[in-house]
């Protein structure tokens, strides 16, 4: 069965006179506890793509169906909800809220949902991103590779259906990276479905299945 | 001194910027500038009228003909008597003379036994001091108005500062990046404190000319006055007591802004570059998450918790602003109320300064006159000019009908031309009172432009700013999976907390200020419905200024997120 299902998608951006096309007529599907890399130069889409399957970005033509919603029917309020339940979003730059501490960041998207916090599961998520010890800290305390691991777990607090990441290990020295890398190839282990959005060819090889996109056409290379 | 190219490229690049800051320096001077002006105004008019009245002589002796004058000729030191409508005046032909009150004294003795001597006891000799005639002693209530100007330039200096604090704070990213380039913090200021200079002399002459022409405007029209029986009141602006409020509010300013640069100088350079003000300014370990039913009551606890200082802020400048005003307000308009109230008895005529009060036949030939409607006779009860307590020293007089006020007074001086006769029209005082208060209303009028301008600006600026600082936490938000609604009205209750104690705590606490100040007054507070109106009006106005900017603020940045 399949998590993510893309059909004819584009996204066209106007700038003035000028339109540029950032993602062209894509299809493509991503099954249940699949590990997908996309891969592409600077500028060929990847983020946009990425940002169209999360609800971010509106999509000019097309269908994003997450299990078997088509999100881009939703309106905004259903947009926000889908984010909350079926999409973790973890980004280059972390995004994370800087006047809360780790532990209210992980545990933010399950306030918005209304949910309590189930805390074995929360706790089995912050052992498991090895966060344990600095869930009393704010995000200005903690190193690149840490704040990555919160924003992993705030991905995973509310069990999505995917996992999208973008750039990950972009702001992350090489052995930082490795390990934010080895740990999404964990949590993959663990049955999670994840979209990975890199510029490196190294990582993108780790995923058991890889995609490229150029000029905002996507192809299969594995 | 190149590097006050950054400057001339900031006021070109950020005009908008240094506006809101010429607006808001503008505005804050305009209430001291009005205090001042209604002080020089009133001393000069105190002033005038005490002139007008001792006509610079040291002695006025009344009840006199022209041929009485004669008798005071010769007084070693003094001029010769001058003698004008039923006075004879007599003057020290030095000043230093007069000064001294020894002299006063002695000349004093010399008259009055001269009066003795000849008999003519009818004569009223009366004093003045140089002092009292020339060189009026600041009063009570004007070492009041200029303590409670010198208590609103530092109130405003600090909300300016604060303001001020806003703007550089907008340029902190600019200022780590010219420090990171090696420009030292003494450089820095400079560029910032000229930038003060420029705005702050721009404002101060616009506020000058704007007080000044609003105020010459109403005085003109309305709050003139050069009338017998009232306190005169003559526009004036004394500019050493302007200069003097300038350099206090630019002395004040300067050391608030230079504590502030100082500050900033001393801060991370590394947090400067990034300009990450929200995280940057969480120092403590936070308070725990408060977690609510909805996720917009709990974001809204958590703005409470950990993001409230611009609020905060926003509140120390709105509610002592607008408690000001009201109170302003409240007591301007009891006392307009009060100067304009229609009088009962339209006329008083009163006997002054002779032993004896009216005689029948003239409380007879005054109820005789056909404007009058009937009379009060008022007797003293044994105060001290009067050994007949029974005897009527003044007459109340209600008309047939109010218009004939001035044709009646003309009557009675007719009929009591004497020195020791008073004539008060109450009518007429009670009509110029209600023109006065017309001006009064468009002063508070302008004041409250002023003040509302002023609070507004500082408010708007701050929770716009505050929205653009939380737009990293938006973003963070929204991805994921806070609907827009969801931070909107988080983000706007927030601020209605915020206007609720905007809107509440300046009613209670100008009432209160009110209440102690007409304490110990005779007059009593009353509740118009101007009163209501006016506070109901600012309240909302102060209401909205809290919740408008977060509305219009946080709208493009859910839309472009």
């Amino acid at each position: 069965m399949n998590t993510v299902e893309i059909r004819n998608l584009s996204k066209v951006f106007a700038q003035g006179e000028y339109k540029v096309k950032a993602v062209n007529n894509v299809t493509f599907d991503i099954a249940r506890g699949e590990l997908v890399s996309i891969t592409g130069q600077s500028g060929s889409g990847k983020t946009t793509l990425l940002n169209l399957i999360g609800g971010i970005e509106i999509a000019t033509e097309g269908s994003v169906y997450i299990d078997g919603i088509d999100i881009c029917l939703a309106d905004e309020k259903e947009l926000a909800r889908l984010r909350r339940q079926k999409i973790g979003y973890v980004f280059q730059d972390f995004n994370l809220i800087p006047i809360l501490t780790v532990e209210e960041n992980i545990i933010m998207p399950l306030l918005l949902d209304s949910k309590k916090v189930d805390r074995d599961d929360f706790n089995q998520i912050t052992r498991f991103l090895g966060l344990e010890n600095r869930l009393a800290h704010l995000p200005s305390q903690l190193s690149g590779g840490q704040k990555q691991r919160v924003a992993i777990a705030r991905a995973l607090i509310n069990h999505p259906s995917i996992i999208l990441a973008d750039e990950p290990t972009g702001n992350l020295d090489r052995a930082m990276a490795d390990e934010i890398m080895q740990l999404l190839l964990d949590l993959n282990k663990e049955g999670i479905t994840i979209l990975l959005v890199t510029h490196e060819e190294r990582y993108a090889d780790m995923c058991p299945r890889k995609l490229v996109i150029s000029d905002g056409h996507i192809s299969e290379c594995r | 001194m190149r590097y006050l190219l950054y400057l001339k490229k900031s006021f070109r690049r950020q005009p908008k910027r240094h506006l809101t800051l010429y607006i808001v320096l503008t505005c804050a001077f305009i209430l001291p500038l009005l205090i001042s002006i209604c002080r020089d105004s009133s001393a000069y008019g105190e002033q005038q009228q005490i002139l007008d009245m001792t006509k610079g002589a040291a002695f006025h002796i009344e009840n006199a003909s022209a041929e009485d004058a004669e008798l005071f000729e010769g007084i070693d030191g003094m001029s010769v008597p001058r003698y004008e409508d039923g006075v004879i005046y007599l003057q020290f032909l030095s000043d230093e003379d007069w000064k001294d009150a020894g002299n006063v004294d002695h000349c004093g003795s010399i008259i009055m036994e001269r009066i003795e001597q000849s008999g003519k006891t009818y004569l009223l000799p009366t004093a003045y001091s140089f002092d009292y005639a020339i060189e009026s002693d600041m009063g009570d209530e004007q070492t009041l108005l200029l303590l409670l100007n010198i208590f609103i330039i530092v109130l405003s200096s600090f909300i300016v500062g604060s303001a001020y604090k806003s703007h550089l704070r907008r340029f902190s990213s600019d200022m780590g990046v010219l420090r990171s380039c090696g420009a030292e913090n003494r450089q820095i200021n400079t560029i910032f404190l000229t930038e003060f200079v420029i705005v702050f002399a721009l404002s101060s002459v616009s506020a000058l000319l704007l007080s000044a022409g609003v105020m010459k405007l109403l005085f003109v029209s309305f709050l003139e006055v050069r009338a017998d029986g009232f306190a005169w009141l003559l526009f004036r602006m004394d500019p050493v007591n302007t200069a003097l409020h300038i350099v206090i509010f630019f002395i004040v300013l300067l050391a608030v802004i230079t504590s502030t640069l100082v500050k900033f100088g001393k801060g991370s350079m590394a947090n400067a570059v990034r300009n990450d003000i929200q995280s940057s300014e969480i120092t403590k370990k936070p308070k725990e998450l408060r977690i609510k039913t909805s996720p917009e009551r709990s974001l809204l606890a958590l703005w409470l918790q950990r993001t409230n200082k611009t609020h905060r802020s926003c509140l120390y400048v709105a509610i002592p602003i607008m408690t000001v005003f009201l109170f302003l307000f409240a007591y301007l308009s009891l006392d307009a109320d009060w100067v304009s109230r229609l009088p009962e008895y339209e006329l008083t005529i009163s006997k002054n300064g002779v032993l004896s009060g009216f005689t029948q036949d003239e409380i007879a030939s005054i109820e005789r006159l056909a404007q009058v409607r009937e009379i009060d006779c008022r007797r003293p009860s044994g105060e001290v000019p009067y050994p007949q307590s029974e005897e009527v020293s003044g007459i109340d007089i209600r008309l047939t009908s109010s218009e004939l006020h001035e044709e009646t007074e003309t009557l009675l001086k007719q009929l009591f031309p004497g020195a020791e006769y008073e004539i008060v029209d109450n009518q007429a005082r009670a009509e110029r009172g209600q023109e006065m208060s017309t001006g009064v209303y468009f002063m508070l009028m302008f004041i409250f432009a002023a003040m509302l301008g002023f609070m507004l600006i500082i408010v708007y600026m701050k929770l716009c700013d505050y929205i653009a600082d939380s737009r990293k936490t938006i973003k963070s938000l929204s991805t994921i999976g806070a609907s827009n609604g969801t931070i909107k009205g988080s983000y706007i209750r927030q601020s209605f907390v915020s206007a609720m104690i905007a809107a509440v705590l300046p009613t209670v606490g100008s009432i209160t200020l009110f209440l102690l100040a007409t304490n110990t007054v005779t007059q009593k507070p009353s509740v118009s419905p101007t009163l209501i109106c006016a506070y109901f009006a600012v309240s909302v106005v102060t209401a909205c200024a809290f919740i408008l900017p977060v509305c219009r603020s946080i709208q493009p940045i859910l839309e472009r997120k």
